[in-house]
Formats: C-alpha cells, structure tokens, sequence
C-alpha cells in the first residue's frame, strides 16, 4: 500500500441518468453527483475521473470497490505520470501533483455493437460550433451545468436556463439530440471555494468533461470535447494532445478535438453557417442579461475575429461595430490568450483591415511587454503576414528606392535600415553620425543590405553628400512624405520576403523633439512597415537628444513605435532619462554621440603656442535652430574674440568652419557677416575651412594649434573637444542648453564655455581666458581634455559592443575550434601550458571580453 | 520540380497470410514495392500500408490515395496524427521544411466488433526500453522483432547480426514464455529511398511510425501492442512516439499504445538489472562493429555498462564486458555527446550514480563526458576544471582571439594602447 494519505470513492450509486459518490480526497469529504434526464446507466469509471486529479494533489492512494473498465484501470497510471510531469511547469506556484495509486477491481471487457452515435460537448461557443460542424457523423450534444456556469456565481443566476434554451433551438435547427447534465464536481477540486482550489480548474475541466462523458457514455460510441488550442501552440495542461484519450474504455472513445485548427481558423470555418449566425454565444458576462456582450475580452476578441475574416456584420448575435479603442486597450493576462491574439492579428493583416490591425498591434505589443516577452515576440515558428500599408492619411508618407535597390530589397537577405538625423542635406554632424552608424554595420557577419532613409526632396543633394562620406552607402531609401507612389526613377519599396532578419536603426542626434520628431517618427513608422514582416526585426537606437516635454507628450502609438527599441541610447543624461521614462522594454543608457564612431580616428591635436598670434577656431551660424536673435549672436562671438585678444595682448587670428553646406542651406553669408563684425574689431579670417567627414584626417592639423574654438554647432565642438582644445558652444536655447550640459559634463568643462549670446560677451571673454593664457591652468585643461575624450571614446566602444551584440544575436555564433587533446607531460609543454592559462586568464578578465558578455550569453541562450 | 498539388498513391496492395505488400507511389519518386513479412499466420489490416506511407507523403503534402478500405477509426484520426506532426515538425532541429498535410482518401470497412483475443504484444529489440515494458506488464503475451529497422541488411557490418540477435532473442521469449514474432521489412526505403545518409524524413521522427505498420501488419493476433519510448514523460520532446501519440493508429479492435513514459532510463534499468533471462540477452549496440552484439565502446554500450556498474550489476551481464576498465572509462569520458536528448540521459545516469554508490572513477569519467557534451551542446559557458588542461587552454585562447567578442572590442583595444603610449 502507498505509504501517502489513503483516499477514496466511496457509497457509489448508480441509477439510469444518476450517478453520485462520496470523493474524500484532498482531506476533504463531498458528495459528489451528476444528474441527467437522459437514462442511461453511468459507467463507474466516472468517478475515478472525476476524483483522480484532486487526489493528485496530495499522492498517496485511492481505492473504490465498483469495478471499473480494464483499459481506464491501466491508461488512468499514464494519464497521471504526464499530469505529473506537465505539472512541474505549470505556472501556478502550485506544489507539482504526486501520483496516486488507484486500487479498483475490473470488469470483464464487454463486446459492444456500435450504436452509431456520436456526441460533442457543446456550448455555442466558437470550439464547440466547430468541433460540432466538422464533424458529420455526429447526432448528440451535450450541454453541461456546473462546469463553467455555477449556480453560486450571483451574476450568473438563470444564465444556465437561458443558455440551455438557447443550445435547445440550435440543436434542433440542426437535427441534433441536446443532452443536459447537471453536476457539483466542482465542489471537489474547489471544496473551500475557488480561491485556494485543490487542482487549478485550467487544469481540471478536461477531468470535468471526461468525466461527463463517461457519465453518458453507454449512449455513445464516441465523443468529442472541442480543445481551444491548436497543436502547434498547444499547453502542457487540460485537454492537450489527445490526452483524454487515456480515459477511453473498451466501448466508448473520448477524443480530444479540434487541434488542427487555430482559433481563427475555427471562426472563418463557422461563420458561414445560418444557424452559428443567429445563435454564436461567447459571452460569460451577460450583464442584463446580454446574449453577447460586445464589451467583454471574449465578446471582443471574438468579434475581431469575425471582422478580421469579413464576418462581423453578418452575425447577428454581436453589435456590427467594434470599439477599436476598447481592443487597443485590452488587457491580455496570460500568453496563451496572448498567442490567440497574435492569431487575429495576423487575420487583420491577412483581411487588409487596418484600422482593426492597428488596434490589435497596440494590445498585442503592450501586453507583450507586461508579460516580460521581447520585443518582435511571436509564439507561432512561422512567419505571419507582414503588416499592411497604412491607409494615406494627410502626412503619412512611404519609402521609395531606385529599382535596383527595391530588387536588392526583395532579394530576402537580411536588411538594416536606418533614420537619423542624416536627411540628405550637407550637414557635417549629421553626415558623421550616418557615418558611424554605417561603419559600425558594416563590422555585422550577417552582411545586411544597409538602407539609410534620406528625404526624397534632398535626392540629388545627398548623390554629392555621398562622397564625403568615409562608409559611402551603396543604397538608400527616400522618404516621401505625401506618399508618392514614384516616378522619377524610383519605385514603391516592397517589404523583404517575410522571414528574412532585419534591423531597424535609429542612429543619433537630436531630432526627438518639437521641431523634426514627427517627421523623424513617420520616416520610422514607414521603416515599421517594411521591417515588420521580418522572421526577427531587431530595433536598436543610439545617440538620442531628446527633448523631454516633447517626448512625455507622444500618444500611445508614437510612444509604441519607440518602445518597440531594445536599445534606446542617449548622448546626454537628460535624454537618456526622458527615454527610460518611456518605459521601453529595453535599456536607455548613455551612449555618447554617434559621430565618436568616425572621430576615433581624428588623433591629437598640436598644442597652441604660448606667444604670437593667438589662433581660434570659429563655426558661426545664424540658423533659427540655433539661435532665434543671430544679430545678438554675431555681435557676442566677435566682442568675445575682441576681448579675448585684448585680455592675451596678442593679435587673434580667427580659422572660420562651415559645417552646414549645401544649395539648400549655405552657411557663408552668414559668416561673411561676421567676418565683417570681426574686421570691424581688427580679426582677421583666415579662408573657410569646410568639415566634412571624409576629411577626418586631416582635422587636428587644420584645427589643432588652437588655443580656442567657438561653436554654434553640437558637432564643431565636439570635434573640437576630443582633440583636446578648449570649446565653447553657444546656448542661446533650451535645445542648445541641452546640447552644451551634455558636452561639458562628458568633457569635464567649467559653465563659462557655455555662454548664452545675451550675456556681457566681455565677462565670457574674462572667464574663459584663463584657461587659455594661464600656462598652469592650460596644461591641467589640456590633460584634462585629453582624459575626458578617452573617456569619450571608450564610452563608444562599450556602446557599439552593446548595439553589435543585439544586432548579432541571430547571426551564428562563433564556431571557435574544439579542444584538442592534451599534449604530453614534457616540461615543455607545461610551460606553453602555463603560459597559455595565464593568456587566456588576462583576456578573460580584459574590459573586451567583459563587455562583450552579453553577446555570448545571448549565443548561449540561443544553443540551447 | 514541384506542381501544386502532390498525389501520392498506395496500390496494388496484397494482403496475404504472413504477408502484406503495396506499391507506394510518393510524389517525385519511383514506385517503390514495400513489404512486411512474418511467419506467423494473420492476415494484416490494410491501414499497416498507411501508416508506413502517411510520413514520407507529409514531406510535400497534396493527397494520398489508396482502394483498400480500412478502419474508419484510422481514418479519422490520421487527420489528428498529421496535424501533431506537422505542428511538431516546426519545431524540430533538422533545418528541414516542415512537413504538409496530406488529404487522405480511403474507403473505410464496417466496423465490426471483434472478440478479445487475451494477447498482448511488445515490440522487442533486447534493449533496456522494451525489457522494461516486457517486465513491466503484465499481461504480455507476444513479443515482436522487426528486421529491417535498426538492423538493415544493406550494412556490411551487421551482416549475420539480425539472425544472432533473433537467437538470442528467441531464447530469451522462450525462458520468459512469451511468443517471439520476427518480422521482416523493407519499409526504412520508403523514408530513406537514397540510404540513411539522405532522409526524405528523419529516422528519430519516424520509427515510430514504422512500428505502428508493424502493429497493424500483426494487428489481428492482438488487443493491444504496446511501443517503448526512448524518455520520461518528465523529458519527453516533439518527435517520436511522444505524448501517446502512436494511440491514434490504434483501430477499432486493437489498441496501440506507447509504453515506458512512467519510468527514466536510469529506473529501467534498475527495473530489469536482476533479470537473468536480461543478463544472458541486453543488447543496446547499434555500431555491431564485426557483427558485435553489443561492442562494448560506443557512447550506447558504454552509458549502458556504466548505469549496469553503477547498481553493481555488470559483472553479472553476459552481453558485456565484464568490468568497466580504466581504458573503457577514458572512452566512455571521451564519448561526443551530440544530441540534447541523449545529454539528458547521461545526465540522468549520473545524477542516478551520485545518489547510489560511491566510485571515484566512474563519476570522474561521467563529470567529463558530462561536461563535454555540456559545452558541446552550448549548455555551459565556463570551463571546469577537468578542462582546464592544457591543449584545452591553449584552444581556447585561440577561441577568444577568433571570436567575435574579441573582434568588435578591437577599437577599445586601440584605444588603450594609445593611452599607454
């Protein structure tokens, strides 16, 4: 005998249409029934069915003295050992079941004609109705009181004669015979209420059913008992793969139905049918007693559905429109209604109806994220279909690309497309941003085919920006914002074959804000549409200036389509906070500004001489990003050169920069104006010195030497400072403010290199000179510099290691060559030995490999 | 070149005492004449031809047509069969398609009940799984071996092995009073019609196919047949006779069912380890090097041996070298493991071991294998100690400077060294 606690069926009473039983299971005693006006003679079996899983709950043994068939008496012991294990995965924090050894004589086997009758469990719902029509031979339904609706549940008092009526009629239009049993067997795996219940009803309404069946089962042949998965995303609990099977005896087959079709399939399978148009009930709600609904997430989800498949407005039993908001707020508890919702969605797209796939994407991507999946989450292997295009609404527009790339793109190979702040026009900070962003892909082993999103109306500016570039793309996308459909050698951009990878790569700068965010954001939600359709679709972002009141006020999809990053890097801390605050499943660090990518390679600049000319690098510029009072702004750069030569005693000579030049925006006049200002106070000019990155090299010649540059652009100055020379940008507005907090915090630098245009230029001039002139304060400056632009540029590295190991995860791991086998014992071969150890201990503990932990752990993960 | 929609055909089924053939027409392919052949008197039920088919059909899908009525219960459950297959099939690790349904058009034949026979059959190789079911039920009264399976005639080196393996098999069925079927077959051309080397379908996914057409083929004789399972169903995975999933071939008159899943393999072998009839007979081996019946020197043989020598049984096994000598414990820890599942098992073996004896050098010898097949199998990061030797070491300093870890931290590497400088 087991040694657990000793349980039993005990006091079994069997009459046609009746069976009843003490349970003393679990430590508790109910009386147990199943009534029914159908009179047939219940096989005891029944009982163990309905007794077994609660008796798991604490092992032991459990014996009944009716005799029960030989074939449940065996398969009752494989139906606990997979209960047993599946119950150590189940998610309910419950102590696993303990398997219980069944004592019950058996009765001789009897040989049984067929009766040709077939019945399904049916409750009007979606399962039931298609377990019910697809199977033809069947002639009985069975409708069961106490299993989901409970007489003790006050909100569904009389809901089980209504829903009976109900069954009644769609029985009888369908020529079916409808069975009713009533049962308490929940009082069983639920003795003190469902709060704490002996075995979790997710668990246990297969035993319900089966049990039921068993109950009818001298009237049937067989019966069905419609599952609500199907077998690809099918749970390791309840009614799964076929496991009620185990219940069958030598003359009734109990069979587990419905697993080849989804959900929605199941739907689009019904819906035609008159008799599901008039009676389909999937409400539990009821609320005044409501057939359906409408509101409920079962009324909805079904709905969507019908929608999605074309269905909704010819079934009568729900409302004909849908309130896509109550969907797009929907709350999925659980990822196995989780995965039916991908399955709408998918049917959304599949149907072409847009404005339902939206609101369908928002519940599905926000309930993702509070499940703790990642980001691009899908739980089918494979692909669904990608989403569709979005209906041309005034601003929407979509990406264009030149024939050959559009084949490239529809080639199926991997695909990385990126937006930032590059948009074909010649700015040098954004160009060097591009640029980092494209050397650093090009370090990628998956070899993605690279796509920079450029605005379509600086097409021919970007054909010449192209070759500044030191990483020049071979393709590129155009943004078209009203949503051309081409023309001029352009075509429409097709998304890549579904299941192809792709990277969507937000690179820097500082865009995220009232003035470019949401073009910024409608280039990204065109990118969405060409990446979504991706096997896996990676979103990672670095660089970001953002500005925070912008950002807190992004609706619900724009805040989404930022969410979706699984990086949200910042170049400034003020931006990296405002994007933690976006709640992304991903990190937000600090990742510096891209463009440190491509200034690695600028090198050190010469120190400036301690007499003679005093040599100042100046980028000076009026635009209205900058600056709203460039009059102001002129006359301050110029008095606070004045005054910084009057401070040294020495003749200035100012090295002007153009950063910003193209047809569209040239930077020139603007500086002959100051070059007039300057001439006015005796500074000369030297000729313009244009930036542009494929020069690179050549920068800490042309700017070293400088005992100061002045800037009016993020990217002069930082340019500027990792060549270790004394910087100061104007911050003439809370974007520039924003721009010179980060700069000085990562350079080390005091607040006067910050100086706003309307303050007293000849007090700038006064603080700023000492660190120029002083040679004690110089030196600490200069070494000073020196450090912070290493810190600078470290920082990248670390950030490009991070955005590398997301952007490799699928690629495949490194192979890495197998041990060989040990050498032999020389002293020899101890020594490479040791020497080999003490090599691979220091890489192991080296800031490279350390930093690259998370690359390996994520290969890792994904071998097993 | 695929059309659209594939058909496949079963024809010119013969069904006669002791025999049962079919002519299997598979989209793309030559007619292949597939046979099932046994000494015994019993004339096959039809859907033995089905059962054989249904899988390599599913590698393309369209529709599988055959003239012979069979069981409408098969009939109807094939469906349930392919859809669990098809939807397991997206899961597997072999970087095949996963397979496609096959609309299956077959008469069916009136039911009719049939008296119990009172026989109950079990697939028998001699190995650890089916003696476990052998002595762990009861009511066997048959035991059935398949050549044609495991043991093809096609390889040189098992040349002779099936009819030693049958001897032993018979006198093993004899002592226990059991009837010994042999069955032979050709039915592995029908997934692998370009050798093992090039599976249409994938041996693991479908032996237990197989075995339920061996079932059907000697199904009459029988109430029930009863296939052993490699796992637990603690460790049970997507492929094979998983999940009681061979239930679904089962008919109206006889059942089929997958056996074995309430025990690990560690607890079989405990279960059978005292049997005598099992110590004259336990043959694991599949390599048979010189028509070996069990070498002694494969991973199989030497797990085998070990768990045996872990309860102190091995000296009393026949079919084994008697002593698991330091140079079979150097190969056993030498051993590849490159399947997840059979890590599972060795791991099971060893876990089994440290709870029941104490022997150093056979828990050093598991600790490497484990550890091995561990980082083999991408389930451990760091190296052990046993790996800390020094070819290894210097490997994986190779490794590293290799890796891509290391590549993409080039810059950084730079970076400090200009600082240095």
């Amino acid at each position: 005998m087991n040694p657990g606690p000793q349980q039993e069926i005990a006091d079994l009473e069997i009459a046609p249409g009746l069976l009843a039983f003490d349970a003393r299971v679990g430590g508790f005693e109910r009386r147990v029934h199943f009534r029914s006006e159908t009179p047939v003679e219940p096989y005891a079996e029944a009982a163990l069915c309905t007794a077994l899983l609660p008796a798991m709950a604490g092992g032991g043994s459990l014996t009944m003295s009716e005799p029960i068939s030989p074939r449940v008496l065996r398969t009752q012991r494989e139906f606990q050992a997979i209960q047993r294990a599946w119950s150590l995965s189940w998610p309910f924090g419950d102590p696993p079941l303990a398997e219980v050894e069944v004592t019950a004589p058996v009765r001789p086997p009897e040989v049984r004609q067929p009766l040709g009758r077939v019945a399904a469990f049916f409750s009007g719902g979606v399962d039931s109705w298609s377990t019910v029509l697809e199977n033809p031979d069947l002639t009985d339904l069975i409708f069961v009181r106490g299993v989901d609706i409970l007489p003790r549940l006050p909100h569904q008092e009389g809901l089980a004669d209504r829903v009976e009526a109900q069954l009644r009629a769609a029985a009888e239009e369908l020529g079916l015979a409808l069975h009713t049993v009533e049962t308490n067997l929940r009082d069983l795996s639920e003795p003190t209420g469902p709060e704490r219940p002996l075995v979790r009803w997710e668990a246990y309404y297969g035993c319900a059913v089966t049990a039921v069946a068993l109950f009818l089962g001298r009237a049937f042949d067989r019966v069905l008992i419609a599952g609500d998965s199907d077998y690809e995303v099918m749970d390791t609990r309840g009614a799964a793969w076929m496991v009620d099977q185990l219940w069958s005896n030598e003359n009734l087959e109990i069979v587990d139905d419905g697993g080849r079709f989804s959900r929605v399939e199941r739907t689009e399978r019904i819906a035609s049918h008159p008799v599901v148009r008039r009676t389909l009930r999937v409400c539990w709600e009821n609320p005044e007693g409501a057939y359906n609904c409408g509101r409920c997430r079962k009324c909805l989800m079904t709905m969507a559905t019908l929608e999605a498949v074309g269905a909704l407005r010819e079934v009568e039993t729900f409302p004909d429109e849908i309130d896509l908001d109550a969907i797009a707020e929907i709350e999925i508890p659980v990822q196995v209604l989780l995965t039916l919702w991908e399955d709408v969605l998918d049917a959304s797209r599949r149907g072409g109806k847009r404005d339902l796939e939206r609101a369908v994407a928002e519940a599905v991507a926000a309930s993702q994220r509070r499940l703790g999946l990642p980001p691009g989450y899908r739980r089918r292997k494979l692909p669904g279909p990608p989403p569709s295009d979005r209906p041309r609404e005034p601003g929407a527009g979509g990406l264009l690309a030149t024939p050959e790339t559009a084949a490239a793109i529809a080639g199926g190979g991997p695909v990385a497309v990126l937006v930032g702040s590059y948009d074909g026009s010649g700015n040098y900070g954004d160009l060097a941003q591009l640029d980092a962003a494209l050397g650093l892909l090009e370090r990628l082993d998956s070899d993605p085919l690279v796509l920079p999103v450029v605005e379509r109306q600086f097409a021919a500016t970007h054909d010449s920006m192209a070759a500044e570039l030191i990483h020049r793309p071979e393709h590129v996308l155009y943004y078209d914002a009203g949503g051309d459909p081409g023309g001029e050698g352009l075509v429409p951009v097709e998304p890549p074959a579904a299941g192809a990878p792709a990277i969507s790569y937000l690179y820097g700068g500082g865009y995220l804000n009232p003035s470019w965010g949401e073009r910024k954001l409608a280039m990204l939600r065109a990118v969405e549409e060409l990446v979504a359709g991706a096997g896996r679709a990676v979103r990672v972002a670095s660089g970001q200036q953002v500005d925070p009141g912008w950002i807190g006020g992004l609706g619900s999809a724009e805040a989404e389509l930022l969410r979706r990053f699984e990086l949200l890097g910042a170049r400034d801390d003020a931006s990296a906070a405002a994007l933690s605050a976006l709640g992304a499943s991903g990190p937000a660090p600090n990742t510096g500004d891209d463009a440190v990518g491509v200034l690695d390679a600028i090198g050190t600049a010469p120190s400036p001489g301690l007499d003679g000319t005093l040599e100042v690098n100046v980028h000076f510029a009026e635009h209205e990003w900058v600056t709203d009072r460039p009059d102001s702004a002129r006359e301050f750069d110029a008095r606070l050169l004045a005054g910084l030569a009057e401070i040294a005693g020495r003749p200035l000579r100012v090295r002007p920069l153009l950063a910003y030049l193209d047809p569209r925006i040239d930077e020139k006049p603007g500086l002959e104006r100051f070059a007039a200002a300057c001439a006015e106070r005796g500074i000369e000019l030297a000729e313009p010195r244009v930036l542009r990155p494929a020069g690179i090299d050549r920068l800490a010649a042309d700017l070293g030497g400088a005992a100061l540059t002045v800037s009016s652009s993020y990217h002069v100055a930082l340019t500027s400072l990792l060549l270790a020379i004394p910087t100061a940008i104007l911050r003439d507005n809370g974007y520039y403010a924003q721009k010179a907090r980060g700069l000085l915090a990562d350079f080390g630098l005091p607040p006067e290199f910050a100086p706003r245009s309307d303050e007293d230029p000849a007090a700038a001039a006064a603080a700023i000179a000492p660190h120029l002139l002083d040679p004690e304060l110089r030196a600490r400056g200069r070494q000073g510099l020196e450090a912070a632009a290493a810190r600078v540029r470290e920082r990248r590295v670390e950030a490009e290691a991070t955005i590398l190991s997301l952007l490799s995860r699928d690629a495949p791991a490194s192979a890495g060559a197998a041990p060989a086998r040990a050498p032999g014992g020389s002293a020899e071969a101890e020594l490479r030995a040791a020497e080999a150890e003490a090599a691979v201990d220091e890489l192991l503990r080296s800031r490279s490999w350390r930093i690259t932990a998370p690359l390996r752990r994520l290969a890792s993960r994904r071998r097993r | 070149m695929s059309t659209a929609h594939p058909r496949h055909e079963i024809r010119d089924l013969a069904v006669g005492p002791g025999e049962l053939s079919f002519e299997a027409r598979l989209h793309g392919r030559e007619p292949q004449r597939i046979w099932l052949r046994t000494g015994s008197e019993v004339e096959s039920y039809p859907e033995a031809a089905l059962a054989a088919t249904l899988m390599p059909a599913m590698r393309s899908g369209g529709t599988l047509t055959m003239g012979e009525a069979i069981s409408p219960r098969v009939l109807r459950l094939q469906r349930e069969f392919q859809g669990i297959q098809r939807a397991w099939s997206r899961e597997w690790v072999f970087d095949d398609p996963p397979l496609e349904e096959v609309e299956v058009r077959a008469p069916v034949r009136p039911v009719e009940p049939r008296q119990p026979t009172g026989r109950v059959a079990v697939f028998f190789s001699g190995g650890v799984d089916s003696w476990s079911t052998v002595l762990g039920e009861e009511d066997v009264t048959d035991l059935i071996f398949v050549r044609g399976l495991d043991i093809l005639p096609r390889f040189a080196h098992q040349e002779g092995l099936a009819d030693r393996v049958e001897e032993r098999l018979r006198e093993a069925a004899d002592a226990l009073g059991l009837q010994l079927h042999s069955v032979e077959t050709n039915v592995r051309d029908l997934s692998e019609p370009r050798g093992p080397g090039y599976p249409e379908i994938r041996w693991e996914s479908y032996y237990n196919s197989c075995l339920a057409a061996v079932a059907l083929f000697l199904g009459p004789l029988f109430d029930r047949v009863l296939i052993s399972t490699g796992l637990a169903y603690s460790n049970m995975s997507k492929i094979g006779a998983s999940w009681m999933v061979d239930q679904l071939w089962g008919n109206e008159s006889l059942e089929i069912a997958d056996a074995g899943g309430l025990l690990g393999r560690v607890a079989r072998v405990e279960r059978i380890a005292d049997h005598p009839v099992v110590q004259r007979s336990l043959r694991v081996c599949w390599h048979n090097p010189d028509g070996a019946y069990n070498c002694g020197r494969c991973r199989k043989c030497l797990v085998t041996m070990a768990t045996l020598e872990a309860i102190g049984r091995l000296s009393e096994f026949e079919t084994f070298p008697p002593e698991l000598g330091p140079e079979r414990l150097e190969l056993l820890a030498a051993q590849e493991v490159q399947e997840p599942l059979h890590l599972d098992l060795i791991e099971e073996a060893q876990a089994a071991m440290k709870r029941r004896v104490d022997k150093p050098e056979l828990a050093r010898a598991f600790e490497k294998l484990v550890a091995n097949g561990r980082r083999r199998l991408g389930r451990d990061d760091g190296p052990s100690e046993a790996e800390r030797e020094a070819a290894a070491t210097k490997a994986k300093l190779e490794e590293i400077l290799a890796s891509r870890s290391w590549r993409i931290t080039a810059p950084l590497r730079r970076l400090a060294a200009r600082g240095s400088r």
